[in-house]
């Protein structure tokens, strides 16, 4: 029993810690966009089940002082060092592993930041390639509903909502 | 049958588990031991990063024991003004000019140790700064054999900072001073001090900064002026690209030469300065 558990869980499943995610917030007085290019993520494609764990402190800011305050002040890296995601893809029987393409998908699942864990969801796609999966989604995502306060002085410089984008490039495993 | 339900209830744990295994460990560097440059008077760990200029505007004003005349001190401004900029993430320079014996200074400072967790384990970081500061007013006795040099002393500190917590921050700073003239042939051209400074974070954007130097004075030399260790107590607070520092000490001067060897104040007596710093970071690059 436990052989073919493990041969199966070695089936289908698609892995990367080379993932990207970037957020870029817009208001008329500066734009601001980070990007983490060590994400990790592993789908399931048997299941449909996604795992998702993004460092904090691998957001890289184009302004220093601006990343520091990300971590120190916004979302507080050292008490909660890592966003993630735990959900799975709905309709992931509609995708077919084995022939390329590209399939629309909608996951849902719980997703966790600043300790603040919520119910989301986002359509995205899902393009099977040659040697594996790779996962896009691009959603919105309000800070405030994960306890990160803005302070009044930079309300005008930080959007209401992030713009949040993934590409995750999975290889099969 | 009911092992089958086992495997499908631990399947999201197994994945995590799976992608945990994968993820390199990865080396997290501590940021932000202090807010700036500064812990108050003297040096932090901290540096600016890279292609980042620091405009610094730092005020003393008179003794608070002055009295109501000099409206206990608000009446006597003693300004440093300073440009600091990031050549790397580990090494900036300064130059800045100052109210105090109308010093033009100019230093450099560079990382030597990060404290880090994880891949890399390293307990506490190391900074190492020298400056060199000259003083501009009008020779005292112009008719003495004077020179250049003679206006110039040199600072070198090693700092040693450990973030305890996100909340707690320490820095020890052995410090050695040098002034290339002194006021009489009693006076050392040499001081040592060991200056200790920390930080306490109250809320996410204020935090409460004290810093002392102990100078240790040669007892078998005389100063032609009685100098005291300097305390400095203030707070932090941030806004942004601003950095404002609110502090009560006993030294005027805002540089290492000064601070170390030429604070004359007492705090026993109320020789107490109200002062600030102001940083405003630019990004160049």
């Amino acid at each position: 029993m436990m052989i073919i558990t493990l041969s199966l869980s070695g089936q289908g499943k698609f892995l990367t810690n080379e993932g990207s995610i970037s957020f870029y917030s817009h208001t008329p007085i500066e734009d601001i966009t980070a990007l983490n290019n060590e994400v990790g993520a592993v789908i399931d494609g048997e299941k449909g089940e996604v795992v998702i764990i993004v460092q904090m402190t691998r957001f890289q800011f184009e302004k220093k002082l601006m990343q520091e305050h990300f971590n120190e002040n916004y979302v507080e890296s050292e008490k909660f060092p890592r966003a993630t995601f735990n959900g799975k893809i709905t309709n992931h029987e509609t995708v077919d592993y084995s022939s390329k393409g590209i399939y629309p998908v909608l996951v849902e699942g719980e997703m966790t930041i600043h300790g603040v864990t919520r119910q989301v969801s986002a359509e995205g796609t899902l393009e099977v390639t040659e040697n594996g999966v790779v996962a896009r989604t691009e959603f919105t995502l309000n800070p405030e509903d994960y306890d990160i306060s803005i302070p009044r002085v930079v309300r005008g410089n930080i959007a209401e909502l992030m713009l949040i984008t993934a590409e995750l490039s999975c290889q099969s495993i | 049958m009911f092992l089958s339900i086992a495997w499908m209830g631990a399947a999201g744990q197994d994945l995590e588990a799976l992608l945990e295994e994968q993820m390199e460990e990865t080396t997290e560097y501590t940021s932000a031991t202090f807010k700036a440059t500064r812990v108050m008077n003297g040096h932090s760990i901290e540096r600016m990063p890279e292609g980042q200029m620091d405009f610094r505007i730092s005020h003393r004003f008179g003794r608070v024991n002055s009295g109501a005349y000099e409206f206990f001190g608000i009446d006597q401004a003693n300004i440093h003004l300073s440009l600091e900029y990031g050549i790397r993430d580990w090494l900036m320079v300064g130059v800045g000019r100052g109210t105090f014996e109308k010093t033009v200074d100019g230093f450099m400072k560079f990382s030597l140790l990060r404290q880090s967790a994880g891949a890399r384990n390293m307990p506490v970081s190391v900074s190492f700064m020298s400056g060199a500061y000259v003083n501009g007013l009008r020779w005292n006795d112009p008719e003495r054999d004077n020179h250049f040099y003679h206006r110039i002393s040199y600072a070198h500190q090693l700092m040693v900072a450990r973030k305890f917590s996100q909340r707690f921050s320490f820095q020890l700073t052995p410090s050695y001073l040098h002034r290339n003239l002194v006021e009489t042939v009693s006076d050392p051209n040499d001081l040592f001090a060991l200056g200790a400074g920390a930080r306490m974070k109250l809320t996410s954007r204020i935090s409460f900064n004290a810093e002392y130097y102990y100078v240790f004075t040669p007892e078998d030399q005389l100063l032609s002026a009685e100098i005291f260790n300097p305390l400095a107590v203030g707070f932090d607070i941030e806004t942004g690209g601003h950095v404002f520092q609110i502090i009560l000490t006993n030294s005027v001067a805002m540089r290492e030469n000064g601070i170390i060897g030429f604070t004359t104040g007492r705090w026993i007596d109320g020789d107490i300065h109200m002062g600030f710093n102001i940083s405003r970071v630019f990004q160049l690059k």
